[in-house]
């Protein structure tokens, strides 16, 4: 893709006019549109092409289907509507002069992310597994990762996107911030929209925080009934975990809850699907040192 | 998911920006692929990710770049699969010690999560302003020795040293299955490296 700049639109007479503040504030504008309009393209083509593929070529259910894909539907309603927006903001010499009342009533909606964010781990899950065990499914995501549509990019990556997206807001409304004078109105407006749109992003980060620690619990399993403790499921947050070796050499994958530490040994069950299988008894967080 | 694409030899890699914010990821990334610096025009931040094909020797190297910028402050948005990455490019700058002492940690954590054959290199920006530099070229220098990585002082601004450093990895970057060493490799599987660490008792962070 190209990166396209807001000045390319107009005519030089149009730019000489300018000053360099006004004319980085009309291209942070326009960035933060010409991405929304990207991830526009991006989204549909997730739901077109790669959906509905998927659907008429029965390589998975509904039920798949819904998993793997998650909210994205409710996604592209609330993208349309800013770039729209944006649009409608524009004057008639191409240049915006306000963004700070749209954003703000704009970004509360964005709050439906934690369902799509909360999803993406069961969404790779069963997209992995499904891959690898579904010959024709393999064979169409292939087929999509050498056509010129995809740019190279898998499915997953694709799935991806939004949550990358995301996070990027706050940096794109400070980039027009930092390019807005003092006492012009958007200046305190965007500096409302940079706090709100950061809590929304803290409130989806906690959010699939619990989601993510949920799913680990979930796939614990127990040997013995003494390795059962309600620190694990009393725990919200994993705060780390990687594969260590004990002195005996075998590899365990750790996980550090924010209430009790728990080794296992990853085992794969059916239909490919990965387990934690917990080793020894788990170790209460106030029993560590760090 | 292993096929053969006819592209010839072709080889693509994934590669992630990681460091704390403000350090200049976004400006290394647009000084590479545009070949511009823009003092004043942080554009691209709002892309997912920026291509740049390089060719060396006889092969073609097409770096897809993800730029982390704006995940530093998320712990549970962060990137889910970095494990996909075959190269990283932690970035610190010179003139501000914490972002070199948490670029410490990400190499840490990179070296814990990231698959084990990751190429990582760490690049000490904004060398341009040397006057104020708060971590000498040697600090830089001695951590990376110590952990392996590849080492470049850079400025995005003066474009010193910013294709170099993708080179010195693209050379550094194990050549296998031409084309399919996209982000399809990375799998649900956890291929964290093994640490040396017997201690059970203790955590790992």
């Amino acid at each position: 893709r190209q990166t396209a700049f807001w000045h390319e639109s107009l005519a030089k007479c149009d730019i000489d006019k300018m000053n360099k503040k006004q004319l980085d504030r009309q291209e942070a504008i326009f960035e933060l549109f010409k991405s929304e309009v990207d991830l526009i393209e991006d989204l549909q083509m997730i739901c077109n092409t790669y959906r509905e593929s998927m659907r008429k070529l029965n390589l998975l259910n509904e039920d798949e289907l819904t998993i793997i894909f998650g909210e994205i539907d409710s996604l592209l309603p609330i993208h349309r509507e800013l770039a729209a927006k944006l649009v409608e903001q524009r004057l008639s010499d191409g240049r915006t002069e306000f963004v700070g009342d749209i954003l703000l009533t704009w970004i509360p909606k964005l709050i439906i992310y934690v369902l799509y964010c909360t999803n993406l781990i069961h969404s790779k899950d069963l997209l992995d597994c499904k891959t690898k065990e579904n010959e024709s499914l393999r064979d169409f995501l292939n087929r999509c990762l050498n056509s010129p549509f995809s740019r190279k990019l898998d499915l997953w990556t694709f799935l991806d996107i939004p949550r990358s997206r995301l996070v990027k807001y706050p940096l794109m409304f400070k980039t027009i911030h930092k390019y807005t004078d003092t006492d012009h109105d958007d200046y305190n407006l965007l500096l409302e929209s940079i706090d709100l749109v950061e809590e929304v992003i803290k409130d989806v980060d906690y959010n699939t925080g619990l989601a993510r620690c949920k799913y680990i619990v979930d796939k614990l399993e127990y040997e013995d009934l003494k390795q059962v403790t309600e620190l694990i499921s009393e725990s919200s947050f994993i705060l780390c975990d990687g594969i260590l070796k004990n002195r005996r050499g075998i590899k365990l994958h750790v996980f550090l809850f924010d209430k009790v530490m728990v080794l296992t040994r990853p085992v794969t069950a059916k239909n490919n699907v990965i387990k934690y299988r917990v080793y020894r008894k788990p170790v209460a967080m106030n029993k560590l040192f760090l | 998911m292993a096929s053969a694409a006819a592209t010839g030899k072709t080889f693509q890699f994934k590669l992630v920006l990681l460091g704390e914010s403000a350090v200049g990821k976004s400006s290394l990334v647009l000084r590479f692929v545009k070949g511009q610096f823009y003092e004043h025009q942080e554009s691209t931040i709002g892309a997912a990710f920026l291509t740049q094909t390089i060719n060396l020797d006889d092969m073609v190297i097409k770096f897809e770049i993800w730029d982390t910028a704006g995940q530093e402050r998320f712990h549970s948005l962060a990137p889910m699969y970095y494990r996909g990455a075959q190269a990283a490019i932690v970035v610190y700058d010179i003139t501000n010690k914490e972002s070199f002492n948490r670029a410490k940690v990400w190499i840490e954590e990179l070296q814990k999560q990231a698959s084990p054959n990751i190429v990582i290199a760490l690049a000490g920006n904004k060398n341009d302003l040397d006057t104020s530099r708060t971590t000498t070229y040697e600090e830089g220098s001695a951590f990376a020795e110590e952990n392996n990585l590849l080492f470049l002082e850079t400025s995005a601004k003066t474009a010193n040293n910013v294709n170099e450093i993708f080179m010195v990895i693209a050379k550094k970057l194990p050549k296998v299955n031409p084309t399919t060493a996209g982000p399809q490799r990375a799998q649900g599987n956890v291929d964290l490296n093994p640490q040396q660490n017997t201690q059970s008792s203790k955590g790992c962070c």
